[in-house]
C-alpha cells in the first residue's frame, strides 16, 4: 500500500497496469487531478452528448420499458427454477422459494426510487407493467408455496385447531355384576 | 427405485423410533419389581442338617407355585411358577429329612433340590387324573420312598431317583375315593371313602404287599365332610350336621370312634363356622390343634377311648404344638396367639402335659389390625446354651400376609401375599407443595378483582421467599449435622417419603384393590407400601367369569380444601350384598363416619359406575343399579346434583347368562330414582356367550380429532365416548361344520352404542378361539386370538372415522352422529402368545400410543400404534407415503428392544394398567400378576425433556466465552480503528 | 395335449365345488322374513306397545329389506306424538323375536320423540343381523335426527316414510400373506432387472443432476453480466 501512495504522489507517474488502482478508481472518469495522458480525447464523450440530444425520448422511454419488463422476463426463470426445485420441502427448494419471495417484495419496497427513473410518456403504462410483472412474481412464488403444500389451504392444516367434541350423553354400566 | 429406498429408510427410521430399551446403568431407575408367592396352603422349614434350622421356608400356594423363602430377609431364594389352571395346581408338598417333594396337577410328582430348587426327579403317574392324588414320605433310615396313592393305585417310588419301585392296583375304583395315604412304623396305609356309606383301609407293607383290606361302617361320611389325618395314623372326620368328631385309627380300623366336643364342656357361641379347617400343623406329636371358629382353637388328643380335649383355647385364633427335645426328655409346648387388642396380639406358650403357662415364651407382638386374624402359627423352639427358650415363628393371617416374629416379639419382616391377588389399580396425583396449592389458588378463582389478586400474589412470593430461606437454612443445618446421625437419617427417608407431586408429577400413589378384601396404597417411586386397609367382609364381584372390585376415584387431589377420595366396591362375602368402602387415596385415612371394614349396602349391585361430571363438591358419585332396577348413588348427596344430569345419563348392563345386553334412562319418581329399560340387544345366548366388555377409558384425551391423509385432506375419528366392544365367544354348528373335524369354535366382536342400543359395527371371526385381549382406545380397537385354522397367534385393528366431513364439530351425540361410520381393519400375524394388552395413555393425548402386550413368556412388550394401522397399504405409493404409513407387511417385528421389562421376567401377567404422568410424552405403566412391575414408557421418544446426559455445561461455557470473544474483539477492533484514525 | 385339459377341468370343477360352497352358505340367509315392529307412544316405564307395521327382509346379503305400515297413523297417535313431543319423551320401538322359552325376547331402541315429530315421521331403520340370520338388533334414525323446535302440521303426520337397512355381521380380517408375497416377489423381480437392465451411459442415466446443474451455471453467468449492467443503471429492477 505505502508503494501505491509513494507512486500515487508522484505527479507524473502513469500507470498503464492498472495494479494499484484502487478499485472505484477503475471506474472513475479521470480527475482533474490527473493529466490526461498523450493520445487522450475527450471527444468520444462530448460526441455522445451531442447525440444524445436528438432522440433523447426514445432512449428514455426504451430504458424505461426495460425497467418495466424487467420481472415479466424473470418469469420464464422463475418457473423453470420453480420446476427445478420440485415440491419436497427441503433447505434448497426453501431457499428458492424464499428468493423467488423475496425479490418481487424487494422490488416493492423500492418501488418508489424505481418509478423515478421511469419517466416519459409511456410511464404509467410503464409503472402499471412493473407492478403487474411483481405481482405475476409474488403470485408464482405463492403457487409454488400452495403446490408445496405450504399454505394453510386445506381442512388439514387446521386440524390441530378442532377442539375435541362435548360429550352430550353419559353411559356407564358393563357386564352384570 | 427411489421410492422403495425411501420406504425402507422410513421403516428404519420408524424401527428406531421405538427402541426404548434402557441403558445399563438404567436398570431399576425408574423401575422396580416385586415378586409374590400367593396364598400359603402349605409350609415346612428347612431342617438341613449342617447348617441349622430354619434358613429356608418352603411353601406351596394357591397361585401354582412353589416356593423357597429365606429367612432372614424374606427374599425368595427360589420359586417355581407351574402351569395356570387345575394342571399346575400342586396338591401336595411334602417335606422330610431335606427331601422336597411336591404333587403337581394330579399327576406329577416331583422331587426338588431343597437349596437350588433345581428338579432332581420327576414321575408321571399314568391313568386319568380328575380324581385327586396324594403321598406320602418315608424317613431316609426306613428305606427313603414316596409313597403315591392315586385313584387307581398305590405306588411306590424311590426317593433317590423317582422309579416305580411297586404298584398296588386298588378295588373298587368306581365307587371308592382313595384319598388318604398314611404310614407307620413298616406299614403303609390307604384310606378310601364310599360316601354315605363306609370307609376301606387297606395296609400293605414298604414292599408292596398287601397285608390286609378292611371296611368301617361310617354312614354319615359324605362328600363335603372334613377329614384330616392326625398323629400320622390317625384320620379325623368332622361332621358337620351332628356336630360331632370321629376319629379312626389306621392301625386298628375297627370303628369310628365319635366325640361330641359338647360333652367335652367346650361352649361355642355360634355353630362351626363354614371357615372350619383342621389346622394340623404338628405331626410327630401327640396332639393336635383344631380350629373350631375364626378364634377358637382346641388341642384335642388322639386316644383309644376318642378324642381326648387336652385344652380348650377360646379367644385365640392360631396355635402350635412343638416338640421341644431337652436332653434326654422331651416336652410339647403349645404356641398359640390371641388378638389382644386391634393393633397387638399376644403370644402365650403353654406345657401341654399340665397345661401350665410357660411366662417365658408370653409376648406381645405388634400386629396391626389391617392384617385381620392370623390363621396359622408355625415356627421353631429351641433351647439355648444358657436355657432359654427362643423361638421363630410365621403368622399367617387372613390377609393372606406371612410374617416372620422374633423372640423378642418384632416383627422380623412381612410379605404381602394379598399384592399377588391384585384384581384393580388406580393411580393418584399426589398433593402438591403448599406453596403450588397457593400459586394455584391465584389462578383459580375467577370472581377476585385485581387489588385482591395482587395482595395474594405478594404473600404468595414472600412464602415462596420464605421457604426458599428455610430450605436453605435447613439445607445448612443438615449439613452439619450429617455426619452424626447419617445412618438414623437414612433410615427415616426410607420410612417416611415425602408425598408430594415432583416436577413432572412422575412420582404418583398407587391405589391397589386385591381380592384377598385388602386395599393397599403404593408409592410408585419405590413401590412401598405406604398404607392398608384389611376388609373382611369384601369379596369381589363374579363377572363374566372373572373376579372383579370396583375402584373408582371420586376426586383427586387437585380440590385443595377437600380431600381426596377414592372408593372400593364388591360384594359383601356373606350376605351377597354390596360392600362399599371409601378412602382417601393419598393418606389411606377412612372417609368420615366410614367403620373401618367398610359399609354393606342395602341392596345387590347389578352395576355400578362412576359419573362423569363432578358436583359442587367437586365429587364424581358413583352410581348403583340394584337388581330391582332402583339407582342409588354414593355419597346419597349426589342425588340433588344427579338431577341435572338425568336426562344425559344411561346405564347399560351385559348379562352373559341370558345373552341380552339392556340400557336404561333414569327417572326420579317420589324422591327415588329408576332405570326404565329402553333399549335391548339380543346376543344370542344359544350360539355364543358374552365374554368380554371393553368400554373406553374415561380419563383419555384425544388431541387430534382426525386423521391427515396423503392428498392433505382429513379422515375425521369417530370419536363416540359411549361405545363398549362386547365379545362373545361360541362353537359353530350346523351343516358348515361337519366339514371340518371337531368343534369349529368363533367369536364375534360388537361394537354397541351404549345410549341408543345400536350395534355400530359386528365381525365374525370364524375358525378362532380364545383367549381374546381387547385394547379399546379413541377411535380404534386392536385385539388378539389364537386362529385354529392357521395355528398361530393373530392380532386384528379396526379404526372407526365418520369420514372427510365432521357431523357436528363441537358436541358429540349419539343420536344425531352417523350410525354406521367408516370402518377399516387389518389383521397381523403376532408370532408370541399373549396374556393381556393395553394402552399408553398421555396427559392430552398428543404423543403417539404404543400397545403393551404382555406375552405368556413373562415379557412384557410395546409395539408402536403405526404398525397396527389399518391404513398400511398393501403396496406403497406417494401418496401412502405422504401419510407416513408403514407398507403392509402380515407379520409384527418382535424386537427385543421394545421389551420394558428387559430381563425381569414377570410371571402370569393378569393386567397391565397405564396413567398419564405430567410429562405428555411419558406414560406410566403398572404389570400386575403374581408379580407387581412398575416402570416408564415414552411411545414418542422423550420429546419435552432435555436428554439426561445432555451437556448443560458445555453448552453454557461455550456461549459464555463467545460471550467474551465478542466482547474482547469488539475492544481490540475499536482501539485499532483509534489508532489508525490517528495516523 | 390332453394334460392341460385335464389340468383345466379340475380347475373349473374346484371352481365350480367353491362357488357351489358359497351359494350355499350364502343360500341360508336369503330367505325372506317378516319381523313386526311396535312401537310406544307414551311416556315412562314400561310403555305400551302398539304395532306399527312390518320390516319385510327380502335378503340379507343385497340388503334389501321394506318397511310396510300396517295403516295410515290414527288420530289418537298423532295426539299421543304430540303429547310426547310436548314432553320431551322418547319415542320406543321394538321387535319381538321368537324366544327360546315361554316368554317373548324383544330387541328395542328409541330415540327422542321430537326427532320423529319433526321429521314428519321419515324414519330410517337399522336391522342388525348376525352371520347365522338372527336379529340381534335394531336402531332407528330420524331424517333429519336433530331437532329444532318445528311445529309440523297434522295432514304431515299420517304416513311412515320409513326406509329399512340390513346390517349384517361381516368376516373380520384375516392377514394377507399373499399379496405381501407377491409384492415381495414382484419388488425381487424389479430389482434383479434393476441390477441387470442398467446400462445405460452415464449421461443417460444422471441427466436429471447433469442438466440442472448445467442450466444453474448457465444462469450464474448471465446473472452476473446483467447484475454489472443493472449496477451501471443505478440497480433498478432488482
Amino acid at each position: 500500500m505505502s508503494k501505491a501512495k509513494d507512486i500515487r504522489r508522484h505527479k507524473w507517474t502513469i500507470d498503464f497496469t492498472g495494479v494499484y488502482r484502487s478499485k472505484s478508481e477503475k471506474q472513475l472518469v479521470p480527475s482533474e487531478r490527473y493529466v490526461a495522458p498523450y493520445g487522450y480525447s475527450d471527444s468520444q464523450v462530448s460526441q455522445g452528448e451531442h447525440a444524445s440530444k436528438e432522440p433523447d425520448s426514445a432512449i428514455i422511454a426504451k430504458k424505461s420499458w426495460d425497467i418495466a419488463l424487467g420481472p415479466l422476463k424473470q418469469i420464464p426463470m422463475n418457473l423453470f427454477i420453480m420446476w427445478m426445485a420440485g415440491n419436497s420441502i427441503s433447505i434448497f427448494p426453501i431457499m428458492m422459494v424464499g428468493m423467488m419471495f423475496f425479490r418481487p417484495i424487494q422490488a416493492f419496497i423500492a418501488i418508489q426510487n424505481t418509478f423515478k427513473m421511469i419517466e416519459g410518456g409511456q410511464a404509467p403504462l410503464q409503472k402499471f407493467v412493473y407492478l403487474l410483472g411483481n405481482l405475476i412474481c409474488l403470485a408464482i412464488a405463492v403457487y409454488k408455496c400452495h403446490v408445496m403444500g405450504l399454505l394453510p389451504t386445506t381442512s388439514s392444516d387446521w386440524l390441530a385447531f378442532v377442539m375435541p367434541q362435548k360429550r352430550l350423553e353419559w353411559s356407564g354400566g358393563g357386564a352384570v355384576l | 427405485m427411489a421410492a422403495r429406498d425411501f420406504v425402507r429408510g422410513f421403516l428404519i427410521f420408524a424401527r428406531l423410533c421405538f427402541v426404548l430399551s434402557l441403558y445399563e446403568d438404567q436398570i431399576g431407575k425408574f423401575d422396580w419389581r416385586q415378586q409374590y408367592v400367593g396364598k400359603v396352603e402349605n409350609l415346612y422349614w428347612e431342617q438341613s442338617p449342617g447348617l441349622g434350622m430354619g434358613k429356608k421356608i418352603f411353601v406351596s400356594t394357591e397361585k401354582n407355585v412353589l416356593a423357597a423363602i429365606n429367612t432372614h430377609n424374606a427374599s425368595i431364594a427360589w420359586r417355581k411358577v407351574f402351569e395356570e389352571g387345575a394342571r399346575g395346581k400342586v396338591d401336595q408338598l411334602l417335606y422330610n429329612d431335606d427331601a422336597l417333594v411336591t404333587v403337581i396337577g394330579g399327576r406329577r410328582i416331583i422331587r426338588w433340590d431343597s437349596t437350588s430348587g433345581n428338579l432332581i426327579w420327576e414321575f408321571f403317574l399314568p391313568g386319568n387324573t380328575d380324581k385327586p392324588t396324594t403321598a406320602t414320605l418315608t424317613d431316609k433310615t426306613r428305606g427313603g420312598q414316596v409313597f403315591v396313592l392315586s385313584s387307581e393305585g398305590l405306588y411306590g417310588l424311590s426317593m433317590s431317583d423317582g422309579s416305580q419301585k411297586w404298584r398296588v392296583p386298588l378295588s373298587d375304583i368306581a365307587t371308592m375315593n382313595y384319598q388318604y395315604v398314611l404310614q407307620s412304623e413298616e406299614t403303609v396305609y390307604v384310606i378310601g371313602i364310599h360316601f354315605g356309606s363306609h370307609v376301606s383301609v387297606m395296609a400293605t407293607d414298604f414292599e408292596g404287599t398287601v397285608i390286609s383290606t378292611k371296611m368301617v361302617t361310617a354312614a354319615w361320611i359324605r362328600e363335603n365332610t372334613k377329614c384330616d389325618i392326625v398323629k400320622h395314623t390317625n384320620l379325623l372326620c368332622y361332621d358337620q350336621e351332628t356336630d360331632v368328631f370321629y376319629l379312626l385309627k389306621a392301625t386298628r380300623p375297627d370303628k369310628f370312634i365319635p366325640t361330641s366336643l359338647q360333652d367335652q364342656g367346650v361352649t361355642r357361641d355360634s355353630p362351626v363356622t363354614t371357615d372350619w379347617r383342621s389346622s394340623v400343623t404338628s405331626l410327630g406329636t401327640d396332639s393336635v390343634v383344631v380350629r373350631l371358629d375364626a378364634d377358637h382353637l382346641a388341642v384335642l388328643q388322639p386316644t383309644d377311648h376318642g378324642l381326648l380335649l387336652k385344652k380348650d383355647l377360646p379367644k385365640f385364633s392360631a396355635g402350635l404344638i412343638i416338640r421341644l427335645d431337652d436332653k434326654d426328655t422331651h416336652r410339647d409346648v403349645l404356641l398359640a396367639v390371641q388378638k389382644v387388642n386391634p393393633e397387638e396380639l399376644m403370644l402365650k406358650g403353654f406345657e401341654l402335659d399340665t397345661g401350665k403357662e410357660i411366662p417365658d415364651l408370653n409376648q406381645n407382638i405388634n400386629f396391626p389390625c389391617s392384617h385381620g386374624l392370623p390363621v396359622e402359627l408355625t415356627g421353631i423352639l429351641a433351647r439355648k446354651k444358657d436355657g432359654q427358650l427362643v423361638y421363630k415363628v410365621i403368622i399367617l393371617s387372613q390377609d393372606y400376609s406371612i410374617q416372620l416374629i422374633h423372640k423378642s416379639g418384632n416383627v422380623a419382616w412381612k410379605r404381602e401375599e394379598a399384592l399377588a391377588y391384585t384384581l384393580t389399580v388406580e393411580m393418584v396425583d399426589l398433593p402438591v407443595s403448599e406453596n403450588q396449592a397457593k400459586f394455584e389458588d391465584e389462578f383459580g378463582s375467577q370472581e377476585d378483582n385485581i387489588l385482591t389478586m395482587f395482595t395474594k400474589r405478594l404473600k404468595t412470593q414472600i412464602s415462596q421467599l420464605k421457604t426458599f430461606f428455610e430450605w436453605k437454612i435447613q439445607q445448612l443445618q443438615g449439613h452439619r449435622h450429617h455426619p452424626l446421625t447419617l445412618k438414623k437419617i437414612d433410615e427415616d427417608e426410607e420410612e417416611e417419603e415425602e408425598l408430594l407431586r415432583d416436577e413432572f408429577n412422575l412420582h404418583k400413589m398407587i391405589v391397589i384393590a386385591t381380592a384377598a378384601g385388602k386395599v393397599f396404597g403404593m408409592s410408585s417411586r419405590t413401590g412401598h407400601i405406604l398404607w392398608q386397609h384389611y376388609l373382611p367382609d369384601l369379596s369381589p364381584f363374579r363377572s363374566l367369569g372373572k373376579d372383579k372390585l370396583l375402584l373408582y376415584i371420586q376426586r383427586g387431589t387437585s380440590h385443595f380444601p377437600h380431600p381426596p377420595q377414592g372408593v372400593v366396591i364388591g360384594r359383601n362375602k356373606i350376605s351377597g350384598h354390596g360392600h362399599l368402602f371409601a378412602f382417601n387415596p393419598i393418606t389411606g385415612q377412612l372417609v368420615k363416619d366410614m367403620p373401618s371394614g367398610g359399609v354393606t349396602l342395602k341392596y345387590i349391585v347389578k352395576q355400578a359406575f362412576l359419573l362423569g361430571e363432578i358436583d359442587e363438591q367437586f365429587l364424581k358419585g358413583v352410581v348403583f343399579l340394584d337388581d330391582q332396577d332402583q339407582v342409588h348413588t354414593y355419597p346419597e348427596s349426589i342425588q340433588e346434583h344427579l338431577k341435572n344430569v338425568l336426562s344425559s345419563l344411561y346405564i347399560y348392563t351385559c348379562d352373559d347368562e341370558t345373552g341380552l345386553m339392556k340400557g336404561y334412562t333414569v327417572f326420579r319418581r317420589e324422591n327415588k330414582l329408576y332405570a326404565d329399560q329402553v333399549w335391548s340387544i339380543n346376543l344370542q345366548k344359544k350360539q355364543q356367550t358374552i365374554t368380554q366388555v371393553i368400554p373406553k377409558r374415561t380419563n383419555e384425551h384425544v388431541h387430534s380429532q382426525g386423521r391427515v391423509l396423503g392428498d392433505r385432506t382429513v379422515l375425521y375419528k369417530y370419536l363416540n365416548p359411549n361405545v363398549v366392544v362386547v365379545i362373545t365367544e361360541g362353537e359353530e354348528t350346523g351343516s358348515q361344520a361337519q366339514t371340518q373335524k371337531g368343534p369349529m369354535n368363533f367369536f364375534n366382536l360388537y361394537v354397541i352404542d351404549t345410549v341408543i342400543g345400536h350395534v355400530i359395527f359386528h365381525a365374525n371371526h370364524r375358525r378362532t378361539k380364545g383367549p381374546i385381549s381387547v385394547v379399546h382406545s379413541e377411535n380404534w380397537i386392536v385385539y388378539s386370538y389364537y386362529s385354529d385354522k392357521q395355528r398361530r397367534y393373530e392380532m386384528a385393528s379396526l379404526e372407526m372415522y365418520e369420514g372427510n366431513e365432521q357431523s357436528n364439530a363441537t358436541a358429540f351425540s349419539s343420536f344425531v352422529a352417523p350410525k354406521q361410520p367408516f370402518v377399516m381393519s387389518l389383521a397381523f400375524i403376532f408370532p408370541l402368545p399373549i396374556s393381556t394388552m393395553t394402552t399408553t395413555i398421555t396427559e392430552k393425548g398428543i404423543t403417539n400410543k404404543d400397545v403393551i402386550i404382555a406375552l405368556k413368556t413373562g415379557a412384557l412388550f410395546t409395539l408402536p400404534k403405526a404398525f397396527l394401522d389399518p391404513r398400511r397399504p398393501p403396496t406403497p405409493t406417494q401418496e401412502t407415503m405422504e401419510e407416513g404409513t408403514i407398507p403392509y407387511s402380515p407379520d409384527l417385528p418382535v424386537n427385543t428392544e421394545g421389551i420394558i421389562n428387559y430381563n425381569q421376567t414377570l410371571s402370569n401377567i393378569q393386567g397391565i394398567y397405564t396413567a398419564p404422568a405430567g410429562l405428555e410424552s411419558t406414560s406410566l405403566v403398572l404389570a400386575y400378576g403374581l408379580d407387581i412391575f412398575h416402570t416408564r414408557v415414552e411411545p414418542s421418544k422423550m420429546f419435552d425433556v432435555l436428554k439426561e446426559d445432555f451437556e448443560h455445561w458445555i453448552i453454557a461455557s461455550v456461549l459464555a466465552i463467545m460471550f467474551l470473544l465478542s466482547f474482547v474483539t469488539q475492544k481490540l477492533a475499536a482501539r485499532k480503528a483509534l489508532n489508525r484514525a490517528w495516523k | 395335449m390332453a394334460a392341460p385339459m385335464i389340468q383345466m377341468m379340475m380347475l373349473l370343477f374346484i371352481g365350480f365345488m367353491y362357488l357351489s360352497t358359497v351359494m350355499t352358505y350364502e343360500d341360508e340367509y336369503e330367505g325372506l322374513r317378516t319381523l313386526t315392529l311396535e312401537h310406544a307412544l307414551d311416556r315412562g316405564p314400561n310403555p305400551e306397545y302398539t304395532k306399527r307395521g312390518s320390516i319385510l327382509i327380502k335378503s340379507v346379503k343385497k340388503n334389501k329389506a321394506h318397511f310396510s305400515s300396517i295403516g295410515p297413523v290414527t288420530f289418537e297417535e298423532k295426539r299421543a306424538l304430540r303429547r310426547l313431543v310436548e314432553e320431551n319423551g322418547i319415542y320406543r320401538i321394538r321387535v319381538p323375536l321368537k324366544g327360546t322359552g315361554e316368554k317373548e325376547d324383544y330387541v328395542s331402541t328409541f330415540i327422542p320423540a321430537c326427532s320423529v315429530y319433526e321429521s314428519a315421521l321419515s324414519d330410517q331403520l337399522i336391522v342388525s343381523v348376525d352371520q347365522s340370520g338372527e336379529v340381534i338388533g335394531i336402531s332407528i334414525m330420524g331424517n333429519p335426527s336433530h331437532c329444532s323446535g318445528l311445529d309440523v302440521p297434522d295432514s304431515n303426520l299420517t304416513n311412515w316414510n320409513t326406509m329399512v337397512e340390513i346390517s349384517q355381521t361381516i368376516q373380520g380380517p384375516v392377514p394377507d400373506t399373499q399379496t405381501y408375497i407377491e409384492r415381495m416377489k414382484r419388488e425381487e423381480q424389479a430389482k434383479a432387472q434393476g441390477q441387470q437392465g442398467d446400462n445405460r451411459s452415464f449421461i443417460a442415466k444422471y441427466w436429471m443432476y447433469i442438466v440442472p446443474f448445467v442450466i444453474i451455471v448457465f444462469l450464474m453467468q448471465s446473472m452476473d453480466q446483467q447484475g454489472g449492467q443493472e449496477g451501471a443503471g443505478g440497480g433498478g429492477g432488482r
